[in-house]
């Protein structure tokens, strides 16, 4: 492997290590000392490492972190905000579960540093219900952190406020939508916001906030302390760093595994996940999380877990969620099980969201029935492609990108299905 | 700071901050819309008013897209006319369609894009989602969940106009449903505003609904006579049937968008069972019904008494036009020399109350207009209720314009029934039940609805009144033609008397 | 208020610490329900009533919440409620005979003790197929061991 592919401990550097949650464990293996060098620089400064480090957001949509604080107006006299989206509700993704079971402390101190480059004195981690320990744990940190002066007023003797504090969820997929978490923090629906204005301008109550993953934000202690340069050594030139990737499925090993961006594809599902579970054959790979469009064990050959090769294959890195779908899986079941995913978690605001995915998941139901029509492929391809770029959020797309590429690449087992069903 | 942007390659400047759909209104380009209403904050749910922007790789919504120098805008190419179209199936896919059974058919904006934009065949041939229908949910409100398209205008009104937050979205996706907390209802001054603004037949007017499909009506832009804030209207009627139907407030600088529902009741007393239709004398025995009779008759017993009387006074409700109280002040005042002009007004109204939005205590729409013409002729007064003067003053003729909306005053019975006690009274009147009482002579007035004029309401603001339909009779006139009968009338009678 | 409050005085308090805790009192909304949630299961159409009355938290806007948010529920639930997860790689792993199983299971178990909802992706697709038993986390469960947690909770409440 090239030096930039090699293999890299971040995110997972307390792996292995007994009470790796606790402040104790955290500092003993250098936690907080990040915080103490990022105190010491000026603002502008860690902003200028972050972006500089090519980080990019984690959670899916692979935005510049650097380049998205610095969004932030700094002449607003506006309280300003961070809040990590720990909602994780991509289905097929766990990865930001692993933080916090891991080192919470790591993205307690990656906000506090992410909350001094940009002037926010007030961070809020946003966590979905159902993660009832991590929520603890997260807990147990953001309190061990107060008392130890890493949160709260004048932090290490700095003159810098940063207040942290644990918003639990309640069951919608929506809410890890940027805005859609921020109208949920406000105690509303968790309806996503009209965009413009983004929430760097105007966000959590209509002050500026920066919503940033949690494995975006665990990052940052890593790149304060060993340099921008020292990142963007690993992985592709547009792809820097490391990234979790969870794998699942019917494979060897699932679970949780930090590689450089840019990892070969088969090699990290031969090597690391040990390949498909004895019986199985590989049918095709959901590389992103659900909303990722399926590719073709062909497509997988050359591929490459980065944001561009992916892309290029018309699919998505998204949150590192790597579905692994076995040939004993039909395909009329998955699609219907995402279709219907998306219609039960549409918020419902935009009409082409709201009604095209309880449409999509109609046609999925007749259809797994043997009540559906060959045409029921273009038109669900149609009704796809009118959903796709016309909403307030990408739930939408992310409903309708996997539906189109599932009923393009296996149409002829869809097809078959439904000869099957009628004979 | 103005821009300089095309739309369909015509170049128009725009003001800085302004969004495309707002100067494409401005300019009357064609933009379909549910949820964006010029009233309330951008929702920018309904995902229709879909755009094309030269440079950008995506639609874009007009209502949410501010202007940019050089922005160059398509809204009828051919990306946008399929999303348009695609835009409408999805808003029809769990649409009832019950269009013969929908009071909003003729004003429905499904119905009116999908003849516009849509002429799709349907797709859809799976069961629709249902959902709760007529529901009474608040003053001459019913609301059929089912027909509701989720733009959430009505929402937005509740929380931005009249500030009640009554009504809310629950659930999500397209179970979504619009509703009040556990179907309760909302019970404020102005819920008829959501049956307006509601695109589609979800709310629909109790007062309304049923009684006549609305291509049979016609609308006359008029201003409401309920209060002294004088909201802008459309006067609903049927000019065949000289029937009036409905009220709806039109944008004004002075009422925005809305009106309050107490001003939408200002069309039942036009209708012609509510209506002095022609003249009335007293009938012999002074105790039985007045007797209908000529018009010309009447006038000219007013003319004789005018003559005779040593004392007489006018009673005036500021509930007409400006141009009214000229013509009936120059031929009284100026003329005749008469300076007895009593204001009559509700004895129980708060002219100083306001309940925030629009509605005002003072429910005469004309207050400010009687007194500057009053002034015009030399007799300043304020405002106030000088009824209980009149009794006082041993006036042996009065002249007394009656209130065109009864209702409007809080006593008018006990005042109908005392104005009966004073020896001559001729009442100039609209509302049948003067009938009830016995006067010396009651003529018969043309209401708001059948005049031209102005009114000047509370801030003094001109509101023009413009006539809906000819008078319901042929016997009844404006004042000021009145005016010119009896001052005719009474130069004839000088004539005679000259002459002989 | 403290006497004829609907709520106890531990959750009042609570409610109280939620509503001064953030810069809104609306952001409290979640954080109240979900403490709600937490002792009863559920919350009521009165403890609806009375976070208006008593909190002045208008009704409408919590109602809106519960709505949206699946975890809220109107209605007591079983004693145990058993959400399980009924997404991609969990329905890969036999899912729905799960669920089957578990209904069957529940419908023979008496009412209020046992029921079971299919929600939507967990987040431990590692432990695939995973459920929630109120609040505790099952992993890999399967058609052999499934019986054998259930009864655990249902020998517990038994016992209780």
């Amino acid at each position: 492997m090239p030096d930039n592919l090699t293999k890299v401990k971040i995110l997972t550097a307390f792996e292995g290590v007994p009470d790796s949650r606790t402040l104790t464990c955290y500092e003993a293996g250098g936690g907080y000392q990040a915080l103490r060098k990022a105190l010491a620089l000026p603002p502008s400064e860690i902003t200028a490492i972050v972006k500089a480090s090519g980080l990019r957001g984690r959670g899916g949509a692979g935005f510049p972190t650097g380049l998205k604080w610095s969004f932030v107006p700094q002449d607003s006299d506006m309280p300003k905000y961070l809040v990590c989206n720990n909602d994780e509700g991509e289905p097929g993704t766990f990865k930001d579960r692993y933080i916090c079971e891991l080192s919470p402390h790591m993205l307690v101190e990656g906000m506090a540093i992410s909350a001094r480059a940009f002037g926010a004195n007030k961070g809020y981690i946003y966590t979905r219900y159902e993660f009832f320990e991590e929520i603890a744990w997260l807990r147990t940190a953001i309190d061990e952190a107060y008392a130890a002066g890493y949160l709260g007023k004048n932090i290490l003797a700095s003159g810098f406020d940063f207040d942290l504090d644990h918003y639990e969820g309640a069951g919608a997929y929506i809410c890890g939508e940027e805005t859609g978490l921020l109208s949920s923090l406000e105690g509303k629906k968790g309806q996503p916001k009209l965009k413009p204005p983004f929430p760097a301008v105007s966000g959590y109550l209509g002050c500026p906030t920066i919503v940033n993953n949690t494995e975006t934000l665990a990052a940052v202690p890593w790149i304060i302390t060993h340099g921008a340069e020292a990142y963007r050594k690993i992985g592709t030139e547009k792809s820097a760093g490391t990234k979790l990737f969870c794998i699942s499925g019917h494979v060897q090993k699932p679970g949780v595994y930090e590689l450089p961006l840019g990892y070969p594809f088969m090699k990290f599902f031969a090597e690391e996940a040990g390949g498909m579970a004895a019986g199985r054959e590989l049918k095709g790979c959901i590389p992103g999380g659900a909303s990722a469009p399926i590719l073709t064990p062909a497509e997988l050959q050359d591929a490459t877990l980065d944001y561009e090769d992916l892309a290029a294959k018309g699919s998505m890195l998204g949150s590192g969620a790597v579905i692994i779908v076995d040939a004993e899986q039909p395909m009329v079941e998955l699609l219907k099980v995402v279709v219907d995913f998306f219609h039960h978690e549409s918020c419902g605001q935009c009409t082409p969201c709201r009604e095209g995915t309880g449409w999509l998941a109609n046609i999925m139901h007749a259809y797994v029935k043997g009540e559906g029509k060959e045409s029921d492929l273009p038109l669900m391809h149609n009704i796809s492609q009118q959903m796709m770029g016309r909403t307030i959020c990408a739930l939408s797309d992310a409903a309708a990108m996997p539906t189109q590429a599932i009923v393009q690449k296996y149409q002829d087992e869809l097809k078959n299905y439904l000869q099957a069903k009628a004979g | 700071m103005s821009i300089a942007i095309t739309i369909n390659e015509e170049e128009f400047t725009a003001e800085q901050g302004q969004t495309v759909m707002e100067l494409a209104q401005q300019h009357d380009i064609y933009i379909p819309h549910f949820c964006w209403h010029p009233g309330l904050s951008i929702a920018g749910v309904c995902r229709f008013c879909m755009v094309e922007v030269e440079g950008r790789p995506k639609l874009e919504i007009a209502c949410n897209l501010p202007v940019t120098a050089g922005m160059q805008v398509r809204t009828d190419s051919e990306p946008v006319q399929e999303a348009h179209k695609w835009a409408l199936e999805f808003h029809l896919i769990n649409h009832p369609l019950d269009c013969p059974i929908c009071d909003q058919a003729g004003e429905c904006g499904l119905q009116d894009y999908y003849m516009q934009v849509g002429k799709y065949q349907a797709q859809m041939t799976q069961a629709k989602v249902l959902k709760p229908k007529k529901l009474d949910v608040g003053v001459d409100l019913v609301l059929d969940t089912e027909r509701c398209i989720l733009c959430s205008r009505c929402v937005r009104f509740e929380d931005e106009v009249t500030k009640s937050g009554g009504l809310g979205i629950f659930d999500r996706g397209d179970r979504a449903i619009i509703g009040t907390y556990q179907n309760k209802r909302i019970e404020h001054n102005y819920t008829t505003n959501l049956v307006d603004i509601c695109p589609v037949g979800a709310f629909t007017s109790k007062d309304f609904r049923f009684k006549k499909r609305v291509w049979f009506t016609q609308e006359a832009q008029t201003v409401c006579p309920g209060c002294a804030t004088g909201c802008a209207i459309d006067l609903a009627f049927n000019a065949d049937l000289k029937r009036y139907y409905r009220i709806k407030p039109r944008f004004s600088e002075v009422n925005a968008h809305w009106m309050c529902n107490f001003g939408r009741g200002m069309y039942m007393h036009l209708n012609v069972e509510q209506r002095l239709l022609s003249a009335y004398s007293a009938a012999e025995d002074a105790h039985k019904p007045m007797l209908k009779t000529d018009t010309a008759h009447i006038v000219q017993a007013l003319a004789e008494q005018l003559q005779q009387a040593q004392q007489v006074a006018l009673l005036v409700t500021p509930q007409y036009t400006v141009e009214d109280y000229r013509a009936l002040l120059a031929f009284f005042v100026g003329k005749l020399g008469i300076r007895n002009v009593h204001q009559w007004r509700s004895r129980q109204e708060d002219t100083e109350k306001f309940d925030g939005v629009l509605w005002r205590g003072d429910q005469n729409p004309n207050s400010r207009g009687l007194l500057e013409v009053l002034a015009e002729f030399g007799i300043d007064k304020q405002q106030g209720n000088e009824f209980d003067t009149l009794a006082a003053g041993n006036y042996d003729l009065v002249i007394a314009l009656a209130p065109q909306v009864l209702a409007t005053f809080a006593d008018i019975e006990t005042d109908l029934q005392k104005l009966q006690e004073l020896p001559w009274v001729s009442l100039w009147a609209s509302a049948k039940q003067v009938l009830d009482y016995r006067y010396q002579q009651v003529l018969a007035l043309t209401c708001f609805a059948e005049q031209r004029g102005t009114y000047r309401n509370y801030a003094g603001v001109e509101r023009q009144l413009h006539a809906a339909t000819s008078p319901v009779s042929a016997e009844i006139m404006s004042i000021t033609a009145l005016v010119e009968k009896l001052a005719a009338c009474c130069k004839a009678q000088e004539d005679e008397h000259g002459s002989s | 208020m403290a006497s004829s409050s609907t709520f106890d005085v531990a959750l009042q308090a609570k409610i109280k610490h939620h509503l001064e805790r953030f810069e809104t009192r609306r952001s409290a909304i979640l954080p109240i329900l979900n403490d709600i949630h937490q002792q009863y299961g559920f919350v009521s159409p009165a403890q609806v009533q009375a976070l208006e009355d008593e909190f002045d938290l208008p009704r409408l806007q919590v109602q809106e919440v519960i709505s949206f948010y699946s975890r809220y529920r109107q209605q007591q639930p079983s004693r145990y409620h058993v959400q399980f997860c009924d997404n991609i790689v969990c329905r890969m792993f036999a899912s729905q005979q799960l669920i089957a199983k578990l209904k069957a299971k529940a419908a023979g178990c008496a009412a209020g003790t046992l029921s079971v909802e299919p929600v939507p992706c967990l987040g431990v697709c590692d432990g695939a197929p995973a459920m929630l038993v109120n609040d505790e986390r099952h992993l890999r469960v399967t058609c052999d061991n499934l019986d054998g947690i259930i009864d655990d909770y249902l020998q517990r409440a038994s016992d209780a």
